[in-house]
């Protein structure tokens, strides 16, 4: 299954998976927020927002220095 | 008035911005470049906090402090280079911590810190004082802004998990740190004129690297304290 991550196209071989489960196989860490489709997913919806063929994921860090 | 003729703005918002005050907290790299753009757009009175001293590891990208001032209060520091560059603003050192009591007076505060945990102490005074906050963060070649009108849009917890741990903060060259410190003048700028132009319930994410500039939507989590 393809889905575009940040403008690039990659290539879930384990199909339709969750968002916590693409985070947890990308060892997704530090402060983060990903909008799925234009639009941003609540942390706390991960485990059921499931990840669809075409979907596009829009993944952005904050950094904390000053 | 002469000093702001290139500002080539109107009586009414240049006399607005002589008018305002606004706290800085953190006079490193993102607030030495706010400090200037601030003194520059004309803000009558500006807060500084921070009780770091300036150290020479300080000098590659925080050019309001000079080799003369390594050791001093980089708020003291700070205070220096505006009295130098135009004594008619009013200034006002704070060598402590940020609190909350430290917001009272102050139209807007400037997040210039450089740890997610004053970060969210902050974001959490300016809910508590009502005090409009400018956001931002850097490092390396990323960087992060957002404004927050408390109460009416999405705070910093709305967004983010204090628990999750931040990314180490590894260094960052001038002309990174000077870009975003610009974009959050920018928005301190715009939330004295025109705040409806502000990012209000969306966050700008800058990598300098392929030069992407993206502008994520946020909406006031329900969930969230504020």
């Amino acid at each position: 299954m393809r889905i575009m991550v940040n403008g690039k196209t990659v290539e879930l071989e384990e199909g339709e998976i969750s968002l916590s489960e693409f985070v947890e196989k990308r060892a997704l860490k530090g402060l983060f927020a990903i909008e799925k489709n234009f639009k941003i997913i609540n942390k706390e919806d991960y485990s059921t927002e499931m990840l669809h063929e075409g979907d596009s994921l829009e993944i952005v860090g904050f950094v904390g220095g000053g | 008035m002469n000093r702001y003729t290139k500002n080539n703005l109107s009586k009414e918002v240049q006399a607005k911005l002589l008018t305002s005050k606004v706290l800085v907290c953190g006079c490193g790299g993102l607030g030495s470049g706010v400090i200037v753009n601030l003194a520059g757009l004309g803000v009558g009175t500006l807060g500084l906090c921070d009780f770091d001293r300036v150290e020479i590891t300080n000098l590659n990208r925080q050019f309001i402090h000079t080799n003369a001032n390594i050791g001093k209060y980089k708020s003291e520091s700070a205070k220096e280079w505006i009295n130098s560059y135009n004594p008619e603003i009013e200034v006002i050192t704070y060598i402590e911590p940020v609190s909350e009591k430290m917001l009272e007076g102050f139209d807007i505060v400037v997040d210039c810190t450089d740890n997610f945990k004053t970060k969210f102490q902050l974001n959490d005074f300016a809910l508590k004082m009502s005090t409009p906050l400018v956001h931002a963060g850097v490092s390396r070649n990323r960087g992060q802004v957002m404004s927050i009108i408390p109460h009416q849009t999405a705070c910093l917890r709305c967004i983010l998990d204090e628990n999750e741990q931040e990314e180490s903060n590894s260094g960052v060259i001038s002309p990174t740190v000077n870009l975003i410190s610009s974009i959050e003048s920018l928005e301190v700028f715009k939330l004295i004129t025109n705040p409806e132009n502000a990012l209000l319930n969306k966050v700008l994410f800058v990598d300098i690297k392929e030069y992407s500039f993206k502008t994520i939507s946020f909406s006031k989590n329900p969930h969230c304290i504020c």
